[in-house]
């Protein structure tokens, strides 16, 4: 895993992966379209508003997964002080964030036709605007300090904290009353879901996790990049500087 | 093939609701992408740049 985690290795490899990546991610993106909006029979109960829900529940799997990321990665750059995973981690927060506002968005369209209402009070919906914030919180602390080091700790620290906060999405449907349904496809004994509306939705949320994935690498390499051309600067504006840390830095990694 | 499109299009009478959360969904995404894709390039030109002054001043 640390060779993995070696920025120049990761540059090297993330250039190669990128464009299959980019590809896959095209093309599941127009097949999951196509079987959501076209191929997909309507719901017996909920009619075609079941086609909101082939955005709205890989939208919501990617933001709670995202946040996972983002506090795993939180956690390494504390414990371990690797660059790369604050990088990671910072990297992952405003796509987070986005696909949180994705599911908000989306699940309150489909909440005002089949519930009535377009939002309620109750613990699903709360703890998932409470993961917006804390998306929000995050970004916004990491940048609040002059010392962008203790800003990035204190960011981690509430990145760690607030993951307490995914367990509570994943199980509010059962510890509390509310208008959301149960989770239907994982499930102990099985997906209790048609398979013309399952195939769709997994398509979906494969499409979805590989533009996350195409995106986190994209905006890495941006940060890695930005964090060379920085070292760059202090070397051409401080002479001495130039045979100290940023010899570290192979000139073509770019 | 008209009727057929215009039926599609009506999404059993909630196209509003269904049309705008897949509007929504891709106003997001494509903004994101958008965002990270120019600041990825701007890097990219900028470090090079930066890369290629610093060639010249070791050649000087």
């Amino acid at each position: 895993m640390h060779r993995f985690a070696n920025p120049t290795r990761f540059m090297r490899l993330s250039g190669a992966v990128l464009p299959w990546l980019t590809a896959a991610t095209i093309a599941a993106l127009a097949i999951g379209l196509v079987m959501a909006l076209v191929l997909a029979p309507p719901d017996y109960q909920q009619g075609e508003t079941v086609r909101i829900m082939f955005i709205h529940v890989p939208a919501a799997w990617i933001a709670m997964s995202a946040y996972g990321l983002v506090a795993g990665a939180s956690a390494a750059a504390l414990i371990w002080r690797h660059p790369l995973a604050e990088i990671a981690a910072r990297s992952a927060a405003p796509l987070g964030a986005g696909f949180t506002l994705v599911c908000l968005v989306t699940g309150s369209l489909w909440g005002a036709p089949m519930w009535g209402t377009w939002w309620v009070w109750d613990a699903r919906l709360t703890s998932v605007l409470i993961l917006f914030f804390l998306y929000l919180g995050y970004m916004a602390l990491g940048q609040a300090f002059d010392d962008p080091e203790r800003g990035g700790r204190a960011a981690s620290i509430l990145a760690l904290a607030g993951f307490i906060n995914v367990p509570i999405i994943k199980y509010s449907v059962d510890w509390w009353n509310t208008l959301h349904q149960p989770a239907s496809v994982m499930r102990m004994d099985g997906p209790a879901i048609d398979p013309a509306i399952l195939a769709p939705l997994l398509v979906m949320a494969l499409a979805f996790t590989l533009l996350f994935g195409v995106l986190l690498l994209v905006r890495m390499r941006t940060a890695l990049n930005e964090r060379k051309i920085r070292a760059l600067r202090l070397a051409a504006a401080t002479p001495e500087a130039a045979y100290g840390r940023p010899t570290s830095l192979t000139p073509r990694e770019a | 093939m008209g009727a057929d499109l215009s039926h599609w299009l009506e999404m059993g009478g909630y196209a509003v609701y269904v049309w705008s959360a897949y509007a929504v969904a891709t106003i997001v995404i494509l903004a994101m992408a958008l965002a990270s894709i120019g600041r990825y390039r701007t890097s990219r030109r900028l470090l090079a740049e930066l890369q290629a002054e610093g060639e010249g001043a070791h050649d000087a």
